[in-house]
């Protein structure tokens, strides 16, 4: 399976998607909407079926994000954890919904974050 | 009145005296101001999404700033998961009270999530999951929060800027 989407379309007004693309030994999930405790374990099947396929790199893109709570932060940290030294596990998060409270847990010290995509993509 | 949203139906004021519509096994709250906003629901997950949204909703016109609004929401909720998540571990169901409010007079906007389950302290090793009290701390200046045998209340205050 090359490409996959997992859509949530009932829970609250704004909705709730992740995106799965495959671009070699690089898996994307580009996450939409609102990571609280209704859609958090949403999240954590779906990175942790990307890093079960043990790709080189996960990334998981936030910057469609609007609100994080600290459930989805905790289990990015399990997540990161998870990826170990088999996958490179970033993240791409700014702003004050998503980079602040990270930065506030201590989880932007945990995980490599990026302001963009492309950087996320390309660093080394 | 059919809502367009899901919080309307939760017993939200914004006017005093306003639409009185009374809900089953809502409780009637008839000590809310005008401008303040007043809720008690079933602590439940899906209950604080649109709880969440009403409050920032709410904030809009309470004088803060955008970071502080945004600050306001993740502490009120996390303040809030906190209570439905270890409150009421093993009974069936408990109840929830969120308030805000905006005092002209000290100049402040506060935020009071109150449970009537049992505190929780935080363990010495948090664990993955321990984030919620360190992160209410970190967004807000001035956070109290007071356990007793009938429940506990966390209070969270913001300074509102003063007007030019």
């Amino acid at each position: 399976m090359s490409s996959e989407a997992f859509r949530e379309d009932s829970p609250g007004p704004r909705g709730f998607s992740i995106d799965v693309e495959n671009h070699g030994e690089t898996v994307v999930l580009s996450v939409v909407g609102e990571v609280d405790l209704v859609t958090a374990p949403v999240l954590e099947e779906s990175i942790s079926a990307a890093l079960a396929r043990r790709p080189d790199m996960v990334v998981v893109d936030l910057s469609e994000v609007g609100f994080l709570a600290s459930v989805g932060m905790s289990i990015l940290i399990g997540c990161n954890e998870q990826a170990g030294d088999t996958t490179r596990f970033r993240l791409v998060a700014a702003g004050a919904s998503t980079f602040r409270p990270m930065e506030l847990t201590g989880v932007a010290d945990a995980i490599s974050i990026y302001p963009t995509r492309d950087q996320a993509l390309t660093e080394d | 009145m059919p809502s367009h949203n899901s919080y309307a139906t939760l017993g939200h004021r914004r006017r005093k005296g306003g639409d009185s519509g009374v809900n089953a096994g809502q409780q009637q709250l008839d000590d809310v101001q005008e401008g303040d906003l007043h809720f008690r629901v079933p602590a439940a997950a899906a209950r604080l999404t649109g709880l969440r949204h009403a409050l920032a909703e709410w904030a809009e016109q309470s004088g803060l700033s955008a970071e502080d609004r945004e600050a306001l929401t993740l502490a009120s909720y996390e303040a809030m998961a906190n209570s439905v998540e270890h409150a009421y571990e093993g009974q069936l169901q408990g109840v929830l009270d969120l308030r805000a409010v905006r005092d002209q007079k000290q100049g402040r906007v506060t935020v009071t999530v109150t449970d009537f389950g049992q505190w929780k302290p935080p363990p010495i090793d948090p664990g993955s999951r321990g984030r919620g009290l360190p992160l209410i701390r970190g967004l807000t200046p001035d956070t109290e929060i007071t356990p007793s045998d009938q429940g506990t209340t966390v209070s969270m205050s913001w300074p509102i800027a003063a007007e030019d």
